[in-house]
């Protein structure tokens, strides 16, 4: 899904939305600022599962993340104007809702039950999975067989040769 | 002087005798190679490499400096620290799979490399080096400031020759066990700092009787008041761009990138994540437990009022009982070398590796023991000028230091995302954070104080600049994207997307 003018469209939405965040967090429009700041840091999910992102993708974990995260700014925002000047007059576990709100929204949900955890149970369908993997060293190995850059010294690693069947350190050099 | 205090001198002079012996263990390993001195490639599983990254993330910056930062101006860093947890799940969405992927077609061992491999651009890599030269110094600086705390603490000796002795005995053990030693270290090290959060954690249930009591009590206090514990404290401007920069913070990290190098296999990067993040977002917990119970503790009466912020922590260890306080102890001990030893290895292959070949020169290995030493002796003045006499608190350093990371990465991050980042942008965006990093720390930060662009720190806003610069850009270039990516990254984009 997220392949080709997509992704181009993508990038550039990631660019205006920093645009807008240099204009509001220069202007003190935190709420704004902070909302657009959600949505751009959400947007790299979508970057990282590229043209594998479908509609499952699309409700876990990019909305459970901006509904979590970017709803827990919101009621965030809300008890700390309501308690801005009068201190807390209730207390979520044992502390400022705002606070809690960043613990159990912030850390907990949208760190690691959603940010974390994705790609961990995630890997196989829309990281890389072992036949893509496989894939992908194959062809590597061949453009290492033609690896011109002698003169900059990066050469193609050995461990390379030792990971790839048939095909041992003196063949490759 | 009492017996804990003998016994935590004994104890601190035997750890750093342990962890000398295990930085210097792999000394014949790191000796192989380049690549293993450097980026230990392919070498260690998921938890170790999870452990690793997530101690080199939260050092004495957090340990010292969150302490210090919560006690001076509130629950705010809680809040934004959890933005730390999140960013370490889209570093792993967003680097990876690029990092393990580079890792088989390309000799990489530093962050330079993978700039260089993407845009086949020495001038590139050049402006990397030089900007993380820049990064290094300040983010070390953060780290020989804290680490100079914890010795005065245990030892009894000045801050400043404190951080000179960390410094010393750290480029001690790293230039024998290169990154490879210094992995092994910084796991060792991860263990004892989550033994030090169960410490904090308990040892602030049993000073503030609970959060209920403690929040109140600071809240009610005439020498805090309630905007200590909202969550936006008394820096408001700060707590909001936090919000963005640390989102984007263990993204932005070359020194956490590269620890991904070491993976000795690719499906040990779903595992490094998790262990990796929870490791990391227990760790955050720093930024919470020390500086609140202080904070309950003057509020309450029961201990002066903190005057140097950056002793808050110890201010917490003193007042637990003997148990709580020897895990405690151990974190901090922990905390002064962690990271130290992995910015020394980037800092010294800066020197030997990354700015000879911007010039397309090698360096033979006679060579580079000559200016690989020359490269320490640079890297650790400057970070000890940096944090020692930079004169600002550790926490803020750090955020400097952490800034100019994430604006120095954008172009490799976006480049190995997107096949029509260009060379031109990439160029641009590296050379505006060099400008702009010295320019706001100088001008911005340093004459107006910063108290223009509704005091949002400077580098916040040299990170939306190198974004915005590298996206646009590369609207209008061509080089080295789309058609003329390098043979290479030709075939990384075909199974990279």
């Amino acid at each position: 899904m997220i392949k080709g003018k997509n992704k181009d469209l993508l990038w550039v939405i990631q660019g205006i939305l920093s645009i807008l965040m240099f204009l509001l967090f220069s202007t003190a429009n935190w709420g704004l600022a902070v909302t657009c700041a959600i949505i751009f840091l959400a947007n790299f999910f979508l970057i990282g599962g590229g043209s594998k992102v479908d509609a499952m993708f699309l409700l876990y974990p990019y909305g459970a993340f901006l509904l979590f995260v970017g709803g827990g700014m919101y009621v965030l925002f809300y008890y700390w104007q309501l308690f801005y000047t009068t201190g807390p007059q209730a207390l979520w576990v044992g502390n400022h809702p705002g606070v809690t709100i960043a613990w159990l929204g912030f850390g907990l949900i949208g760190g690691i039950l959603i940010s974390q955890l994705s790609y961990t149970i995630l890997f196989n369908k829309y990281v890389i999975s072992e036949n893509e993997w496989q894939d992908y060293v194959a062809e590597a190995k061949e453009i290492m067989r033609n690896d011109d850059d002698v003169d900059t010294g990066n050469k193609r690693p050995k461990s390379i040769a030792k990971t790839n069947a048939g095909l041992n350190d003196e063949e490759v050099q | 002087m009492t017996p804990l205090k003998i016994g935590e001198i004994i104890f601190g002079i035997l750890y750093m005798i342990f962890v000398f012996w295990l930085g210097i263990s792999s000394k014949k390993k790191a000796e192989e190679s380049g690549e293993k001195y450097f980026a230990s490639s392919k070498f260690f599983g998921a938890i170790m490499i999870g452990v690793a990254t997530a101690t080199v993330g939260m050092s004495a910056f957090g340990f010292v400096g969150g302490a210090g930062l919560n006690y001076a101006t509130g629950m705010w860093l809680v809040m934004a620290s959890m933005f730390f947890t999140i960013s370490y799940g889209l570093m792993m969405w967003t680097n990876g799979k690029p990092m393990r992927m580079m890792g088989e077609i390309a000799n990489i061992e530093t962050y330079a490399d993978l700039g260089y491999e993407r845009y086949r651009d020495n001038a590139v890599r050049f402006f990397i080096a030089l900007n993380l030269i820049i990064c290094v110094w300040a983010y070390m600086g953060t780290q020989i400031e804290g680490a100079g705390y914890i010795m005065s603490e245990i030892f009894g000796m000045p801050v400043t020759l404190g951080g000179i002795v960390i410094v010393l005995y750290t480029v001690l053990y790293t230039v024998l066990g290169g990154m490879i030693g210094s992995i092994k270290v910084d796991a060792l090290q991860g263990v004892l700092k989550l033994l030090c959060i169960v410490g904090m954690v308990i040892g602030f249930f049993y000073l503030t009787h609970g959060p209920t009591n403690a929040i109140t009590t600071i809240a009610a206090s005439p020498h805090f008041g309630p905007r200590l514990v909202d969550p936006m404290g008394l820096i408001v401007p700060l707590a909001m761009s936090w919000i963005f920069v640390l989102g984007l913070g263990v993204m932005g990290q070359p020194q956490v990138s590269t620890k991904l190098y070491g993976l000795n296999s690719y499906k040990a990067l779903k595992t490094a994540g998790l262990v990796g993040g929870i490791s990391y977002g227990l760790m955050c917990v720093v930024y919470f437990f020390p500086g609140t119970s202080v904070l309950y503790l003057v509020a309450s009466g029961a201990i002066p009022a903190i005057q140097v912020k950056d002793t808050t922590v110890f201010a917490f260890m003193n007042q637990l009982p003997p148990v709580l306080s020897v895990m405690v102890y151990l974190g901090l001990l922990a905390a002064s070398m962690a990271t130290t030893s992995t910015f020394l290895v980037i800092g010294s292959s800066l020197f030997t590796r990354d700015i000879p070949r911007s010039f397309g020169k090698n360096l033979d290995q006679k060579q580079e023991v000559v200016v690989g030493r020359w490269a320490l002796l640079i890297i650790s003045l400057g970070a000890l000028t940096f944090g020692l006499f930079g004169g600002q608190m550790v926490a803020i350093l750090g955020g400097i230091g952490l800034g100019t990371f994430v604006a120095t990465s954008i172009p490799v991050i976006v480049g190995y995302q997107w096949r029509k980042a260009t060379r031109e942008a990439a160029l641009i965006a590296e050379v505006l954070t060099l400008v702009l990093s010295i320019g706001f720390t100088v001008v911005y930060e340093g004459i107006m104080k910063g108290k223009l662009m509704a005091k949002v720190p400077g580098y916040a806003y040299i990170i939306l600049i190198s974004i915005v610069v590298m996206i646009f850009a590369s609207l209008f270039t061509k080089g080295a994207a789309g058609d003329l990516l390098p043979a290479k990254m030709k075939v990384y984009f075909k199974h990279m997307e």
